[in-house]
């Protein structure tokens, strides 16, 4: 008995992949369409970015892209700081919890440098730099897309680090235990002066925050997007949009 | 209604059941039950009436968690941000929960009988004194209990959660009982308030909200996370059984990022060992001297 429904349990899983498979090849098959019809030219990318990006009611200010289980592709990362620049939202993150972004930090920059030169005046990131220490950079620079690379130990390490250095206070009678907040750690844990993320794209389809700062994200609206390799402007677009309809209550 | 319910699936839900369940299913399944008054504006009815409906659906949940082998379930009832609602909503459901945790008082032998733990988890000095005196008898009489656990966020945040444990493990070290050296993420999970709980492996959220809204943000990091979209009273176990489906298929990508992220997990020496036990007890004493008073 139990061997008859683990095989139907298996069909079904079959099946359900199968599914998923006939999507995909569809929306690749879509992608590569608008490719032939318009080129790889970043003018049509734009003006489809445009289009839709006017009629929005509200943008993200802070966009994190969570890579999850897949392997990082410079050049697509690049196209989406591209659309980021492109459309006005503030901040994208880039957060792969194993930090192979992070170790590869400069060849992320170089590509960026020869690939799209023109970003270069438009963006804010300062490679190989801990997230705080851009605080300082952030003054007057308000046109300016930022850039950060996250990775695990931005959010449960952060917390255990300013732990240890509130007992260090506290045994020293600098700091009272009282003095400890919701509040005061709020502000201790601020992402440089930036925004809490206000959306974030997770690639492939596993629905799971992979450990993306766990203290900043309570409001954060998530999606899914089916990879990033390739990522078509009209499927960013349409998370945008999914993003502008989103009501928060906040707890009311 | 009460907290156990009995059967109510037909026989296909039940061979649906039965088929889910032959593969692998979650251990731990949280729920943030969301939608419960738009459910009530949508049949023309008080919001406590929805509230009402949601806590009977909560129970039929548990139900089919039963079924599914699940052993814990951990709930989203109040969060601390639900203070900001009208006075009205706000002792509604404060009298709500007045019923129901005399309800598991009231119904003891039955939960002792299918042998379910309640742990209520959440900054419970927010709450009323004769209610907090309640839930710690509910939560006392059904402690020891092992077959099933029942975990209900009540005044719940896990950012005010986080605080709590900031702080209590800065008093461990101004106390001496610990070094700011051993001050670890694993240590920090101990001192949260769902220390016994092993991490949710499935998080379900309905109404088609796409946000966590202060729920578990420590706990679920390498959680599967399933957004429903369909309103809490309206959960049905299909909606349940898709879930636990969904889970299935992304087990292996979260099993390798978890086996990834305890990269970072150190071993407890013996004085953060002795520390966690000094804390717990702690704790316990407190909700003694709670049920005896």
């Amino acid at each position: 008995m139990t061997a008859i429904l683990r095989i139907i349990l298996a069909l079904l899983h079959l099946v359900h992949t199968l599914h998923r498979a006939v999507i995909k090849g569809w929306a690749y098959m879509q992608t590569a369409y608008f490719k032939l019809r318009h080129g790889e030219n970043n003018r049509e990318e734009l003006d489809v970015l445009f289009e839709s990006v006017i009629k929005m009611e509200k943008l993200p200010r802070h966009l994190v892209i969570v890579l999850g289980r897949e392997e990082p592709s410079f050049l697509d990362l690049i196209r989406i700081i591209g659309w980021c620049v492109a459309t006005g939202i503030s901040c994208v993150s880039f957060y792969d919890h194993k930090g192979v972004i992070r170790n590869n930090e400069s060849t992320f920059w170089r590509e960026l440098t020869s690939l799209r030169p023109d970003l270069i005046s438009l963006i804010d990131w300062t490679p190989s730099c801990p997230v705080k220490a851009i605080q300082n950079a952030l003054n007057g620079t308000k046109h300016k897309t930022r850039v950060q690379i996250l990775s695990y130990s931005d959010g449960k390490g952060e917390i255990v680090s300013l732990t240890q250095n509130l007992s260090k206070a506290v045994t020293l009678g600098v700091l009272k235990l009282e003095e400890i907040t919701t509040e005061f750690l709020d502000e201790k844990l601020d992402l440089g002066g930036i925004s809490h993320p206000d959306v974030a794209l997770i690639c492939g389809s596993t629905y799971s925050t992979y450990g993306l700062l766990p203290w900043h994200i309570r409001t954060t609206e998530f999606f899914l997007l089916p990879t990033h390799h390739n990522v078509s402007v009209k499927i960013f677009v349409s998370l945008l949009e999914k993003f502008a309809r989103c009501e928060q209550r906040y707890g009311k | 209604m009460s907290w156990i319910r009995e059967n109510t699936l037909n026989w296909i839900q039940f061979l649906a059941v039965k088929i889910i369940k032959s593969g692998g299913v979650p251990k731990h399944v949280a729920f943030i039950m969301d939608g419960n008054r738009r459910y009530a504006n949508k049949k023309r009815v008080e919001k406590v009436e929805g509230h009402t409906k949601g806590f009977d659906k909560l129970a039929e949940t548990l139900q089919w968690c039963l079924d599914l082998g699940i052993p814990e379930v951990t709930v989203y009832a109040f969060s601390i941000e639900n203070f900001k609602r009208s006075k009205k909503e706000v002792d509604g459901l404060m009298e709500l929960a007045r019923q129901k945790f005399q309800r598991v008082l009231d119904e003891r032998e039955m939960l002792m009988e299918h042998g379910v733990c309640i742990r209520v988890i959440g900054n419970l000095s927010l709450l009323p004194e004769d209610l907090i005196q309640t839930i710690t008898k509910a939560m006392y009489i059904t402690k020891d209990n092992n077959k099933a656990y029942l975990n209900v966020a009540f005044a719940y945040t896990s950012r005010d959660e986080i605080t709590h444990a900031v702080k209590d493990v800065v008093e461990g070290v101004k106390a001496g009982d610990i070094l700011p050296e051993d001050i670890s993420e694993k240590l920090m999970s101990e001192c949260l308030y769902t220390n016994c709980s092993p991490e949710p492996d499935l998080l379900i959220r309905t109404s088609g909200e796409v946000r966590f809204s202060d729920f578990l943000l420590w706990q679920t990091t390498c959680s599967c996370i399933y957004f429903a979209d369909v309103l809490w009273p309206e959960f049905s176990v299909w909606d349940m059984l898709a879930a636990v489906f969904y889970y299935q298929r992304s087990s292996s990508d979260l099993e390798t990022t978890k086996q990834e992220q305890s990269n970072n997990v150190v071993k407890h020496t013996n004085r953060v060992a002795t520390y966690i036990n000094k804390l717990q007890r702690k704790r316990e004493n407190l909700s003694l001297a709670v049920v005896q008073s």
